[in-house]
């Protein structure tokens, strides 16, 4: 391990009954980074986490984190990490404020009320006394992030962070996750939606049924995903306009789809030809880049 | 004392705490009623009365034990195996246990716990050991109604008080024995509902073999078997010799389970 590896994955791997959890998982992740781990529902992605926090017991390999092995160290590793697990659901007869004493309590440390946090996520005093149990699922979401960040960790561990949060609250958790993070924290947050570990994570592994399919710098990861552009077109055009360094996905009526092939300079040049009503180049889903990526890894495969 | 460890302590008493209120007042309300009715009623001759009219079948395996539940002794036995009283304490086993250290997925405050520098080892053993203390709690209440009851309509007796707390300590094994138990079961199965219905399924059903085994000759070995069999209040109020060896083979039956189940919750998969 590396001096500056914070966490390091050597062939893990878990195992349930008849389906694989996690396979072979090799990569490690650096001290400061924010690192952003993709994934379907159901790939493996709280697998992973939870066998870095020594809930499940892997079936090979082994995680360690600080240069520890998370069998051994575990209770020594969870001291200096926070973690938020995905569709947090605490004990709901608590209120807010016994919640975040509790965690504290457990953390054995002096519990001060985290009036910053609290402010930047708008949780007043009057929702904190409140019981669980009558929190809106973006309210416990936002408790449960405080309850991950306020004792400043080394590393924080966060499953699905913004299920449940508004778009401004939402913005409001990657800012706050960038100062943890320019404050030395090192952030592992795990998610299936890329355009938000776009706008905070600096590099991402990809999961899809349990395997690492890619490992990756957001800026190499944005260069090999294949991108799409939708045309409008009048409606008197029905042949679908051949474009060089784009292929044809499909057509509807005047609304052409295609996969960018080449480059976008020479494409934009050929499409001052034409009157177009409109453009879009959307967001590519995850499962572009899955296949993306899949298509790549069974290239490799059957050379 | 460490304030992770307080915090848990609390945090299982409040998710518990509605119910053992509810149960230490019941249970007491048991002991003194039922002293109360015996001390107040000339109930003897209405059970002779109704005994006579049973099948000699019935009143040979049965009579005698209902006539000795009409002393005072013999009520104090019979509040403490009552059915409800059993059912109920066994259900605060299984609701503490289970609910506490089983998980589904409407549970998920163990990942939580244990995503915190808590240890499991600490976690087990403080569950476990809170638990078989309300367990005390719960036996302490029969003991105060009994104890209050005798006081008002009888006379505090030191013989009497001693077979009582014998049998209080005797009922404290037998559902420590069931609370180890429901332990073992919900660390060894994923779900904590399975876990809770296998419990609830065993102590029903050696419960009511041990009934039927008083007068089917043929099911008598099975009371060697059978932890029911092993908690004899009646017998202790009117003497029993048997009641230290019994009583060590509950504890002892009850140490291995929390051994096991200790053993098998530190290498358990908590999703």
């Amino acid at each position: 391990m590396n001096n500056n590896e914070i966490i390091r994955f050597s062939s893990l791997s878990k195992m349930y009954d008849k389906h694989v959890g996690i396979s072979n998982l090799d990569f490690s992740i650096k001290e400061g980074e924010v690192f952003g781990f993709l994934g379907p529902n159901g790939a493996g992605k709280t697998t992973t986490i939870r066998l870095m926090l020594d809930l499940l017991k892997p079936s090979g390999g082994s995680v360690h984190i600080f240069g520890k092995d998370v069998k051994n160290a575990s209770l020594e590793i969870r001291k200096r990490l926070g973690y938020l697990p995905g569709d947090f659901s605490p004990y709901d007869r608590m209120t807010g404020n016994e919640f975040l004493k509790f965690s504290s309590n457990l953390r054995q440390i002096n519990y001060s009320k985290p009036t910053i946090l609290l402010d930047t996520f708008e949780l007043s005093d009057r929702d904190l006394n409140k019981k669980i149990r009558a929190y809106s699922q973006g309210m416990k979401q936002k408790l449960g992030i405080i309850q991950a960040v306020s004792h400043r960790p080394e590393l924080i561990i966060l499953d699905e962070p913004s299920t449940g949060l508004d778009p401004l609250m939402q913005d409001a958790l990657y800012e706050l996750l960038l100062g943890l993070n320019s404050e030395g924290s090192t952030i592992f947050f795990s998610s299936h939606n890329l355009p938000e570990v776009e706008k905070i994570c600096k590099k991402v592994a990809i999961v899809k049924e349990g395997k690492l399919v890619g490992f990756e710098s957001l800026e190499s990861l944005r260069k090999k995903i294949t991108k799409k552009l939708i045309l409008k077109l009048p409606l008197d055009v029905t042949a679908a306009p051949q474009l060089q360094g784009a292929d044809l996905i499909s057509n509807n009526q005047n609304i052409f789809e295609y996969r960018i092939t080449g480059e976008l300079n020479s494409l934009f040049a050929q499409l001052a030809r034409f009157r177009i009503e409109d453009l879009i180049l959307p967001a590519p889903s995850l499962e572009d880049i899955f296949l993306s990526f899949y298509d790549k890894n069974q290239k490799k495969k059957t050379q | 004392m460490r304030t992770d460890i307080l915090a848990f302590i609390k945090y299982i008493w409040v998710s518990n705490r509605p119910l053992i209120l509810f149960s230490m007042i019941f249970i007491a309300s048991v002991q003194l009623l039922l002293i109360y009715f015996n001390s107040t009623l000339e109930i003897a001759p209405m059970v002779e009365m109704f005994l006579s009219q049973l099948p000699a079948q019935f009143t040979d395996s049965f009579g005698d034990d209902i006539l000795s539940q009409i002393s005072v002794e013999g009520t104090i036995a019979f509040g403490l195996e009552h059915p409800i009283v059993i059912t109920l304490t066994t259900f605060i086993s299984f609701s503490m246990i289970s609910r506490n250290i089983g998980s589904n997925s409407d549970n998920r405050i163990m990942e939580i716990i244990l995503a915190h520098p808590f240890d499991r080892k600490v976690l087990i053993s403080v569950l476990y050991v809170f638990t078989l203390f309300i367990l005390v709690i719960l036996t302490l209440s029969a003991s105060f109604g009994a104890t209050l009851a005798i006081y008002l309509f009888h006379k505090l007796d030191p013989e009497l008080m001693t077979k009582m707390m014998i049998v209080d300590f005797n009922s404290f094994l037998l559902h420590a024995f069931i609370m180890s138990y429901a332990l073992f079961f919900s660390v060894w199965f994923k779900d904590i509902a399975k876990a809770v219905r296998v419990s609830a399924l065993i102590a029903f059903v050696f419960y009511f073999i041990n009934i039927i085994s008083d007068f089917w000759d043929s099911l008598a070995f099975t009371k060697y078997f059978n932890f029911f069999s092993y908690f004899n209040p009646e017998k202790i109020m009117v003497g029993y010799d048997r009641t230290g060896l019994e009583m060590a083979i509950l504890a002892i039956c009850t140490a291995i389970l929390f051994v096991s189940s200790f053993r098998i919750f530190n290498r358990k998969d908590i999703s």
